[in-house]
């Protein structure tokens, strides 16, 4: 067998992982210094794919940790990419005694920065149309993925990325980061250990986007590769609207590149009803849209018949409400969490009871799991399971019908119109 | 006059042509609104539905095409809901019937490319057989989105014609983009057909192409799929090479999704020997990630033929493979390559140690005890700690007893990993071990079992640590008071209190009081538990009764409140001491006036009016019981009332947070004294960031004012911001 090249860097994971044992007991975030010295060759060596809105707290976080640097940028979009790169590079020159710094590379193809075998990791943070194919490569390249939420834009891309990652051993997190918040795992163990009885009804509220709109065509910025930043996606004309990374708007209106609110809160909250239920490997069954039938809200059930309805009121203007027979959890970002009785909330686990993966910190545990190698709060698995639901919600939506699923199978039924948006077709030359 | 009657005679004709035209939208858009099953429609035979869809389309197509492209949006949308319902199951006829006339207006009727795509777009939906030979057109067309629009139709109709179509563009396809979507398309419908022209393909000279045959290969499958993926692998490291290994791996996760798994294992097995001797005979080419996947597809298909090389693997040079070994025994369905990793343990590097120990631990293995104490010998404190993890996750008395020792003998991060690990265990007797070692023996051992008493709330703790809060020993009364405040909630009161109340020892006290405090904070009837308190310090010597006047602050309400405010005035110094610290730490605004008496006063030491003032503007500041003007005068009292300007600054601060025209009025007035007068502006200007939401002219007028007095830089800088609309 031959001495293996590169050990110093590699050595990484050895006397990261050897600094590392508090995190085994302990599965929050760990701090740097935990790691030892963070000599550049321990360092995790990190890629960034899409330096749009989302991005921003990524980048900063990772240009702020010493036990990460940052070797590339990635962005269809060449302003953004110089300056991301210069930000970086500024960064890093700061921290060193000569205040200079040139090792940060940026590219439009991020093919390039998953082939250099120095980078150990990425972050995924594009538009949901562009979130499988940069993941999949790097995954298939032997790097660690950090992607944002939904996971993906149809049902076969999650498919293939939690088995691709089984298959190469990844370490995947999927930005669905309210896992990693206390409220949210405090509000899922309650309903996990039966204290408000058998729940049988959820809201969640998403709220609502303006409809999607067709756009006059308008000329394409110099700067701006629109045929790569529409990728796998059908062609339209480009305006400015189409491509904007605003909350509000933007790319995130259009059915072509996300499932709309399914995609962008369902991701969330979805996220945490799938944990609360324990149905992380599994998911709804049947799916009705707002409309049909008089339905008031976009309901989907699980196959013991608990149901989720989006955009119901919900108690105080919490984000996901559970309803059981012996009581609710009301659980909102920033701490927020209700309960009847009142006394659930601060009601201590006992050891045999369940206690729920603890993380408080979801890029940290990322980082750790890349160390340590175990499976992140929010791996792919669970970050397709989600997926699925947010892209059945918004199918059912288009059909204006129903659509039932087989969670096990993972195929929708007796619908073969509605089978066909388990994938979409790709844009030529980009393939899945 | 019959130009008169010529000119009324037209405008009646045009009003009955703008009527009329008016009704034959509402006509056809009710019928849009039937077809696509948002109202009722009549029963219609073949005939009659082809000329439902045409007039549908012949008002919805100028529509999709206005000039406006803003407005066609929601034709567009009526239009693919026609499809969406024609495609509904059961309803075959319609769904052909529709598809038919899409097809004949793609062919026909003019309109924009953009339209056009739509059209297309439509038929990828539902279009089937006889869309095929208009797809099969469109694929040759000048207009390249257009044609790449045809061929994902193609892509995704269920006819079998479908896929020769595609083959034939394939074999006539000029460039690497168009290829690759042909062979894509082939790929995803799983054309065994396909498979020759593909396998052909891999050596297109871009190398794109190539990689896009393997894909299309790896999801068609089967054994001449693998045969061509191999070939690949058989000739010298090239552009491709590392794709198609990427390719069999899927083919061999395939078959073992359909439960083949000997030949999955046969795929793995060649492909990780593969691999690692091309690693070995280019130092350049390192597929790394084929090792990998290679490795974790055989734990999965061949996992004793993983075990068979484990010994080997997790001594690679390569690091990172040595990480893959643990990962890969980890989704092994047998023990068997987990085995050979215990059983090496002790000769692997720490990092090693602990992912093992970790896999341990998360495959919950009853046997691994042994393993997990000897690593408890380590000198390395990670290794100690996954050690600990993994006692405490699989849970068995022996484990429990190593954690004990652990826990009372240990030091630093190991010591308190393994209480944390006792807290959680879920062993069956532990509790009943725990009990045991609380009840008697070496005051070390049952001080940390009291502490686990109560936090892991072993069913009559509370009970018990109430009773060893009695005791004569004070290291176990105070470690029963400690373990008290995790069981805060369940404990009874009276007991607790009284025991407090009978101690002497300082240190004791001190834990009793925590304890009190944590119970006392957990009541539901305030009153109630406050006067459990009370009736104690009536009773109680002369440093417990000011201990547990102290804790009052714990519980407020109204009769907790009374009792300090007599203390407040209480002759005795101490006492009165006691009383006004109390107060001034009160959680709700009741004490607010009181507080403000003693600042008040002249006679009122320095000490006891910095903590009454400063108590009072925490709650005027911080309450929300109380109504705005009533905090706005407390405010101006405290400011009235206060003796220095540190205490004047706080008071403004804190005007800052009260939205109210009376106290905007008051810093303004401040803002054009000399002394105070920045701090004024400042708060001033927080103030009307804090009412722009509610009253944005008002915030507006304020923030335009104190701009006007020009009083600094920064305060200019974020008048500025609210002017212009902004909260900072």
């Amino acid at each position: 067998m031959k001495k293996a090249q590169d050990l110093n860097r590699r050595e990484f994971l050895r006397r990261g992982a050897a600094a590392l044992g508090a995190v085994a007991a302990v599965p929050a975030i760990v701090p740097a210094t935990v790691f030892g010295a963070n000599a550049p060759s321990n360092r995790i060596t990190m890629g960034m794919i899409g330096m749009g809105l989302m991005m921003g707290g990524h980048f900063r976080s990772m240009l702020g940790r010493s036990d990460v640097q940052v070797l590339a940028v990635c962005d269809v979009d060449q302003r953004r990419r110089e300056s991301s790169k210069a930000q970086a590079e500024r960064a890093y020159a700061d921290k060193m005694a000569g205040g200079q710094y040139k090792g940060c590379a940026a590219y439009l193809e991020y093919e390039e920065l998953c082939a250099r075998p120095d980078i150990d990791a990425v972050f995924v943070v594009t538009p949901d149309h562009w979130h499988a194919l940069p993941s999949l490569a790097a995954i298939k390249a032997g790097k660690d993925v950090y992607c944002q939420k939904p996971m993906t834009l149809t049902i076969r891309e999650g498919r293939l990325m939690s088995d691709a990652c089984k298959q190469y051993g990844t370490i995947f997190q999927v930005g669905s980061q309210q896992r990693s918040e206390w409220a949210f795992r405090k509000a899922s163990e309650i309903v996990r250990n039966g204290w408000i009885g058998k729940v049988h009804t959820i809201y969640a509220r998403l709220g609502q986007f303006a409809p999607p709109r067709t756009l006059p065509e308008q000329p394409i910025p110099e700067a701006f590769d629109y045929d790569r930043w529409l990728g796998p996606t059908p062609w339209f004309p480009y305006n400015e609207e189409r491509v904007k990374g605003n909350y509000g708007g933007g790319w995130r209106r259009f059915w072509e590149y996300g499932s709309r609110k399914n995609g962008d809160w369902g991701a969330h909250h979805f996220d945490i009803i799938q944990w609360a239920l324990g149905m992380d490997d599994s998911g709804p069954v049947k799916f009705v849209p707002k409309g049909w039938n008089g339905y008031e809200y976009q309901t989907h059930y699980y196959a013991d018949g608990t149901r989720v309805l989006r955009d119901h009121d919900t108690w105080g203007g919490h984000m996901i409400q559970f309803i059981g027979t012996d009581g609710e959890v009301m659980v909102s970002r920033g701490g927020r969490l209700d309960t009847d009785p009142v006394e659930l909330a601060q009601k201590p686990l006992l050891p045999s009871e369940t206690h729920l993966y603890n993380s408080n910190n979801h890029e940290g545990n990322w980082i750790d799991c890349i160390r340590t190698r175990k499976k992140t709060i929010c791996d792919a698995e669970i970050g397709h399971r989600t997926a699925t639901i947010c892209h059945l919600s918004g199918i059912a939506e288009r059909l204006g019908r129903p659509i039932h699923w087989d969670p096990v199978e993972e195929k929708i039924l007796d619908d073969a119109a509605a089978a066909r948006w388990y994938d979409r077709p790709r844009r030529a030359p980009y393939v899945l | 006059m019959r130009s008169k009657q010529n000119i009324t005679t037209i405008l009646g004709l045009m009003a009955v042509l703008v009527l009329g035209s008016v009704a034959w939208a509402q006509d056809t858009e009710t019928l849009v609104r039937q077809l696509s099953g948002k109202a009722e429609a009549p029963a219609r035979s073949g005939a009659q539905l082809v000329n439902a869809y045409q007039k549908a389309i012949d008002y919805l197509l100028p529509r999709m095409s206005a000039e406006d492209v803003e407005s066609r949006y929601s034709y567009q949308i009526m239009f693919q809901d026609l499809g969406s319902h024609a495609a509904r199951p059961g309803a075959e006829a319609e769904r052909e019937t529709l598809a038919k006339v899409i097809v004949n207006n793609l062919e026909q009727a003019e309109m924009p490319a953009t339209v056009r795509h739509w059209f297309v777009l439509q038929l990828e939906r539902i279009g089937k057989g006889e869309a095929v030979p208009a797809l099969a057109k469109l694929l040759s067309s000048e207009d390249r989105h257009l044609a790449d629009y045809a061929r994902r139709a193609l892509e995704k109709n269920p006819a079998e014609n479908a896929t020769a179509t595609l083959l034939k563009a394939l074999g006539t396809a000029q460039g690497s983009t168009w290829k690759i979507g042909l062979i894509n398309s082939l790929g995803r419908r799983q054309a065994q057909d396909a498979i020759a022209p593909i396998a052909a393909a891999l050596a297109d000279p871009d190398p794109k192409v190539g990689a896009a045959a393997v894909t299309a290969l790896a999801g068609i499958g089967g054994p001449e799929s693998g045969r061509a993926l191999v070939g690949e692998l058989n000739k010298p490291v090239g552009p491709i090479s590392l794709k198609a290994a990427q390719g069999l791996t899927d083919i061999a996760q395939e078959l073992a999704r359909q439960s083949n798994h000997a030949d999955a294992a046969q795929i793995y097995e060649f492909l990780y020997v593969g691999a690692t001797q091309k690693a070995q005979e280019d130092n350049a080419f390192n597929p790394f990630s084929i090792r990998a996947a290679a490795l974790n597809g055989l734990a999965v298909s061949g996992p004793d033929k993983l075990a068979a090389r484990m010994a080997e693997i997790i001594q690679d040079d390569d690091p990172k493979i040595r990480v893959v070994a643990v990962g890969a025994a980890r989704l092994a369905p047998t023990k068997a390559p987990m085995q050979i990793l215990c059983d090496m343990l002790l000769d692997l590097e720490p990092y090693e140690q602990i992912q093992v120990l970790g896999l341990i631990a998360d495959r919950g293995d009853l046997s691994s005890t042994k393993y997990a104490k000897e690593a408890l010998a380590s000198d390395d404190e990670g290794v100690q700690l996954a050690a600990i993890d993994v006692l405490t996750r699989v849970g068995v008395d022996e484990g429990a007893e190593l954690l004990m020792e652990v826990a009372i003998n240990g030091r630093g991060a190991t010591r308190r990993a393994a209480e944390r690990g006792l807290a959680l265990m879920a062993g069956p007797r532990v509790d009943e071990m725990i009990t045991d070692q609380a009840a008697s023996g070496d005051a070390k051992v049952r001080a940390v079992a009291l502490g686990l008493l109560s936090k892991r709330r072993v069913p009559g703790a509370t009970e018990a640590l109430l009773g060893y809060a009695s005791e004569g020993d004070e290291a176990i009364r105070s470690a029963a008071f400690d373990a008290l405040v995790d069981v805060a909630d369940l404990v009874d009161l009276e007991t607790l209190a009284g025991l407090v109340a009978e101690t002497k020892a300082d240190s004791v006290r001190r834990s009793g009081i925590a304890a009190l405090e944590a119970a006392l904070a957990q009541a539901s009837n305030k009153n109630s538990a406050a006067q459990i308190v009370i009736n104690e310090i009536k009773t109680a010597d002369a440093d417990a009764k000011i201990a547990l006047l102290s804790c009052l602050d714990a519980v407020g309400g109204p009769r907790a409140l009374r009792a300090v405010v007599d203390a407040t005035q209480a002759s005795g110094e101490a006492l009165r001491d006691a009383g006004i610290r109390t107060l001034s730490n009160w959680p709700d605004f009741a004490a607010a006036p009181t507080l403000l008496g003693i600042a008040s006063k002249s006679e009122t030491s320095l000490t006891h009016y910095v903590l009454a003032l400063r108590g009072a503007l925490r709650l005027i500041g911080t309450s929300d019981s109380a109504s705005l003007d009533e905090r706005a005068r407390l405010c101006f009292v405290a400011f009235d009332c206060a003796r220095r300007d540190d205490e004047r600054r706080q008071a403004i601060a804190v005007m800052g947070s009260l939205p109210s025209p009376k106290v905007a009025e008051r810093l303004l007035s401040l803002a054009r004294e000399e002394d105070l007068k920045v701090e004024a502006a400042l708060a001033a200007v927080e103030l009307a960031g804090r009412s722009l939401r509610r009253d944005r002219q008002a915030a507006r007028e304020l923030a335009e004012k104190i701009r006007a007095l020009n009083i600094s830089d920064e305060v200019n800088r974020r008048a500025d911001g609210i002017i212009r609309g902004r909260r900072r």
